[in-house]
């Protein structure tokens, strides 16, 4: 029966810079996809954007993956490789690579990666290629199979060397989705935030989270639902809530700049959002509400939770609540705001990690961020409910950092464990902010 | 509001025990179309409190061709995965109230978003 298993295909993918975050969320997607094996591990210095691995997927399966990936400018099978062109072609001649390949109008390009090709070394490629007989007739203008020779000049801004590095020879599969993060771009959403998340990121959180059509998302501080907008636009039904009335009704003050307007306009709010996206169908509900006190009932299911909770620099972290809780006179309930009290950053993500516990399907995702106070040492929660698997530092200035966390769910809470996740209650990172 | 979400929520008042479900006045109520999408629909078979849905899509006069229970074949039969998105999805309550079963608490929906904001004495 093990014929009936596709031979094992080498892929390069060439993300869309050597950004480490970039490589990372290509090496998550590839990886989610089963049968692929890809070579760079969790945070893991590249330094390069070729990312090469090995799958039994067909053309058609890998376009789709390449369908979710942000930061990756092409994928394609890798038919050779060597030091330099010659090494390349004999290589190729004496493994019979071209028996190999589909017979078709093709066409052949050049990329080279740092260095600006002169027409002499283009020509100097094509013809020390010239004695492989690549199957079919050139095409230049309908090409169905399109071929690609790679020149690697490592790093960008350093120094080309005068010869590559190394080189490819490569049949074009798909090419990513840079062109979302136009799409997205927060200069042109309806409404925005004070911290509303870059939408490259956001798509990074959403591909880890695994989102995908039929499955239900939550994200308990929404705010200007930045991180599920790309939840929904992997299919994902998405809530959301948050405990700022102003901002998930569209109301109050704006984040936009240069309107002319202090207040948020008519299209300034969530539903518009996912309007302007045409995601309508994937808008499942917002809620007001607090995220220190769920308003679920306790056997709800979702398939994923994404969550920025705010780190009390830009965003207070706040929970309904008193030091002197004072009953409300029953004729001022309606009509006012609760008063509310800081809500411990310990104690937000120990709160948010138990609701995951509970509030999970098994094998399900969390993805949150955290503050990281470069100072000290960053302790990754643990949870005998989770597995983590990822940390992902971002720095964000001299002091300060910010880690993605995933974590899937592997088993169900025991209300006979204590859910401990070892972040003390009065944990926090603003002291190292504000000095 | 939807009725998916309405299935979900629970007054979580101080001291309520259950707190479910919600009972729900709705003022204002609008359809508004959604691609379906049988694939969701059968992931909530379980997740659901069908009585609950059922109960409450009739008291908002959504409810007509809705079965006591949910079918044996729920899963393959695409006549009620339709009416069960029907009603999750595309019946939307924009003005009204949901009341805590046990405290009579009212928590509002403006603008077809529940507000389920507790006031400090009560969390």
């Amino acid at each position: 029966y093990n014929l009936l298993i596709p031979p094992a295909m080498r892929i390069m993918c060439l993300s869309s810079s050597e950004n480490e975050w970039r490589h990372l969320n290509n090496a998550v997607v590839l990886t989610a996809s089963a049968g692929l094996f890809v070579t760079p591990r969790w945070g893991y210095a590249l330094q390069t954007p070729f990312l090469l691995a090995s799958t039994r997927h067909s053309d058609a399966e890998l376009s789709g993956i390449a369908q979710r990936c942000v930061g990756m400018a092409y994928m394609g099978e890798l038919i050779a490789q060597g030091e330099n062109w010659e090494m390349l072609v004999e290589v190729a001649l004496r493994d019979r690579v071209t028996d190999e390949l589909p017979s078709g109008r093709f066409k052949f390009e050049i990329m080279s990666y740092n260095k600006k090709l002169v027409k002499a070394r283009k020509m100097h490629i094509f013809e020390t290629m010239a004695p492989l007989a690549i199957p079919g007739a050139v095409d230049l203008h309908d090409p169905e199979i399109r071929y690609l020779a790679v020149e690697d000049y490592g790093r960008k801004h350093m120094s080309a060397p005068d010869a590559p590095h190394r080189v490819f020879w490569v049949r074009q599969i798909a090419t990513g989705r840079r062109d979302l993060m136009r799409a997205f771009d927060l200069k042109t959403r309806n409404m925005i935030g004070n911290t509303s998340m870059d939408p490259e990121l956001a798509f990074f959180m959403a591909n880890m989270v695994q989102a995908q059509p039929g499955t239900l998302a939550y994200d308990p501080f929404c705010g200007t639902a930045s991180l599920l907008v790309p939840v929904a636009y992997f299919g994902g039904m998405t809530m959301g809530s948050d405990i700022a009335f102003q901002v998930v009704h569209g109301v109050g003050k704006t984040s936009r700049q240069g309107t002319g307007s202090k207040t948020r306009g008519p299209k300034e709010n969530i539903l518009a959002n996912y309007e302007q996206y045409e995601l309508l169908d994937k808008f499942g509900d917002v809620l007001v509400a607090d995220a220190a006190n769920p308003s679920f009932r306790q056997d709800i299911l979702f398939d994923m939770i994404v969550a920025d909770p705010p780190y009390g620099i830009r965003e207070p972290a706040r929970r309904i609540g008193a030091k002197d809780s004072r009953p409300v006179p029953e004729e001022f309930r309606d009509n006012r705001f609760p008063r509310s009290k800081q809500y411990g950053l310990g104690a937000v993500f120990t709160d948010l990690i138990s609701f995951g516990a509970h509030r999970l399907v098994l094998g399900g995702r969390l993805a949150f961020w955290m503050p990281e106070a470069l100072a000290e040492e960053f302790v990754v929660p643990a949870h005998r409910c989770f597995e983590v698997k990822a940390a992902c530092q971002q720095i964000l200035n001299r002091k300060l950092a910010r880690r993605l966390v995933v974590m899937a769910k592997v088993a169900e809470p025991d209300a006979s464990e204590p859910e401990a996740v070892g972040l003390n209650a009065e944990w926090g990172v603003r002291h190292h902010v504000f000095v | 509001m939807k009725l998916l979400t309405h299935n979900m929520l629970k007054s979580h008042v101080k001291g309520v025990k259950d707190g479910y479900p919600l009972r729900l006045s709705a003022s204002k109520v609008e359809l508004k179309e959604v691609t379906f999408n049988a694939d969701f629909v059968v992931r909530m078979l379980d997740r659901i409190v069908w009585p609950v849905l059922r109960q409450t899509a009739i008291e908002i006069g959504q409810g007509d061709n809705l079965p006591t229970d949910i079918p044996a074949d729920a899963a393959t039969n695409e006549e009620f995965l339709r009416a069960m998105h029907h009603v999750l999805l595309e019946v939307l309550v924009l003005e009204g109230e949901l009341e805590c079963p046990e405290t009579g608490r009212k928590f509002p929906i403006k603008k077809g978003i529940p507000n389920m904001l507790l006031d400090e004495d009560e969390v």
